[in-house]
């Protein structure tokens, strides 16, 4: 039954975007997000569903889309340049068959992140990519909610419409991409044009947003009780009363702590117990084994090549759990544990093991160059501060701090090639190379009528 | 339950969201920016040789009007230095020096 209806809702939607082939676009980005290909059981994963509609949305580009109004970006460049690169390292990778199989669908992310900025062109496009990013990931975020709130939680217990443990389905992953989201919603609430700013959409924002702020207590990820510590501080920024707006946060996370699950906190306070934490040192461990790694393939050992790693670390044990188990060495106090074939559990030692120091800085380049050029676009469009621009400083702050929680969530987490991320990144390009030319469109003036005025 | 109940939602909204768009014409093209009072760079230097910014005018109407009795003002917005800069109407031996 969930099938036919997928399919009708697929069949559905694809009909619609004919009116308007940029809906393709769209499309495809749903396609990624949700993936109603693994959501049903049989009928849409028969078929390339992905291939298809990527298929129509560049067809739907090329014929019915304005090319003039399409501008680059060197951020743009950079990021054809690391799918190049990325291509290149898959054909010199240590483990080849691994790489061939991560960059099946890391090429994809990059090509459609690119695709995007040619597509936006129009305001209301780049609002529609943002609406439906936030509602594909409100079909995950809802659900991890509403269990929450249900007592449904646990670390890797969590179950978001399947039992999956990739892409945004698995639960590091979706609290940070969940926090990162908040900014994006609030903007929709306050800017937005498909779902006018009224009562309704207002509550329906504030219900995800606190559903958001729910996913890193339900999946009980450490990374997503850091990325709301760098969310509360961000918004800060901004907030009209600072003082009382940091003494709110501080009484609002304090009275929280007795409601949220025991396990949570107890997982939670590990972040700053690390020596007797198996988790942190394996990281530990692989980080440095990383490092060695690099300095030995420089530039880079292609996707996976932490398969080839190999870590023994010492781990210092509490008095009482070495006392109560015998194999350890009651006098010292620790274990030595053999690991091997541990992810990097780091976006940056990700990019550097797999891609090499020329991976790496291409990939901050994107990263750190978004987050200045977003920096930039909000100061400008304040000081230009008018009133059919409203929209644009609020916008580009949100997919600033949005990068800027991915950025501080990554660091414990391998999602240097997350298609959602890379989506964020296409719509900033898209934001930038669109505000240029609608700067250039304005400051713009004929010649051609000072010169007919000039000779009457 | 809560699944089908996210789902519903979600993709539900989604639909709802392209329906509006196919609705609306500025999904593939939107009308031009309204142009700047003060711009930068070379349209700058343009515009300030030919006063503030305004629409076009048209020739016809604009000749009848009081623009062209105008003064250009251009003369005194010119680094001083080059005697051509000077007003015409200034003593001869202020001109000359």
């Amino acid at each position: 039954m969930r099938d036919l209806i997928f399919v009708g809702y697929v069949a559905a939607i694809l009909l619609l975007a004919f009116n308007r082939p940029f809906i393709f676009t769209l499309i495809y980005a749903y396609i990624d997000i949700c993936a109603p290909q693994r959501l049903s059981y049989f009928m849409l994963n028969a078929v390339p569903l992905s291939l298809i509609v990527f298929g129509l949305a560049v067809l739907g580009f090329l014929i019915s889309d304005d090319k003039s109004k399409v501008r680059f970006s060197p951020r743009w460049a950079m990021l054809v340049v690391l799918l190049l690169y990325c291509g290149y390292t898959t054909t010199i990778a240590v483990e080849p068959l691994a790489a061939l199989d991560k960059w099946a669908w890391v090429w994809k992310a990059l090509v459609f992140a690119a695709f995007l900025p040619l597509t936006l062109t129009t305001k209301l496009r780049i609002e529609a990519l943002v609406l439906t990013m936030v509602l594909c990931a409100s079909a995950l975020i809802v659900t991890g909610g509403l269990k929450t709130l249900a007592g449904g939680g646990g670390y890797g217990l969590l179950v978001l419409l399947i039992h999956d443990n990739s892409g945004l389905f698995e639960g590091s992953i979706i609290s940070c991409v969940a926090i990162a989201i908040i900014p994006l919603i609030i903007w929709l609430a306050k800017h937005g044009s498909i779902f006018k700013p009224d009562w309704r959409v207002r509550i329906y924002a504030a219900a995800l947003v606190f559903s958001c702020l729910l996913i890193p207590v339900g999946t009980q990820a450490r990374t997503g009780v850091i990325c709301i510590a760098v969310l509360g501080i961000l918004m800060l920024r901004f907030a009209r009363y600072r003082f009382l707006y940091a003494g709110a946060a501080v009484l609002i996370g304090l009275a929280a702590i007795p409601l949220l699950p025991s396990s949570l906190t107890e997982r939670a306070d590990t972040i700053k117990d690390y020596k007797q934490d198996e988790s942190a040192y394996t990281r530990i461990a692989v980080w440095k084994w990383t490092w060695e790694f690099a300095k030995e393939h420089p530039i880079g050992g292609g996707f996976n090549s932490y398969l080839q790693n190999k870590i023994v670390y010492n781990i210092e044990l509490k008095k009482d759990s070495a006392a109560r188990n015998e194999q350890f060495a009651p006098e010292s106090g620790t274990k030595e544990v053999v690991d091997e074939s541990r992810a990097f559990h780091s976006s940056y030692f990700e990019m550097l093991g797999e891609q090499g120091y020329p991976g790496l800085i291409l990939w901050l380049i994107i990263h750190i160059g978004g987050i200045w050029r977003m920096e930039m676009l909000t100061r400008l469009y304040k000081r230009r501060g008018r009133e059919d621009e409203a929209w644009v400083a609020p916008l580009a702050t949100g997919l600033q701090n949005a990068q800027i929680i991915y950025l501080v969530g990554s660091l414990f987490v391998g999602i240097a090639f997350q298609p959602f991320v890379y989506m964020l990144i296409g719509l900033q390009i898209g934001l930038d190379t669109y505000l240029s030319r609608r700067r250039s469109e304005a400051a713009w003036r004929p010649i051609k009528p000072s010169r007919v005025k000039m000779a009457v | 339950m809560i699944d089908n109940f996210s789902i519903l939602l979600s993709h539900g909204l989604l639909m709802f969201a392209f329906w509006i768009l196919i609705q609306r014409a500025d999904t593939d093209a939107e009308d031009p920016p309204v142009p700047d009072a003060d711009p930068e760079g070379f349209a700058a230097a343009r515009v300030s040789n030919r006063g503030p910014a305004k629409m076009p005018e048209n020739p016809v109407t604009a000749s009848l009007g009081p623009v062209r009795s105008m003064k250009r003002p251009y003369a005194l917005k010119r680094k001083p230095g080059n005697p051509k800069d000077l007003p015409n109407d200034l003593p001869k031996d202020i001109a000359g020096a």
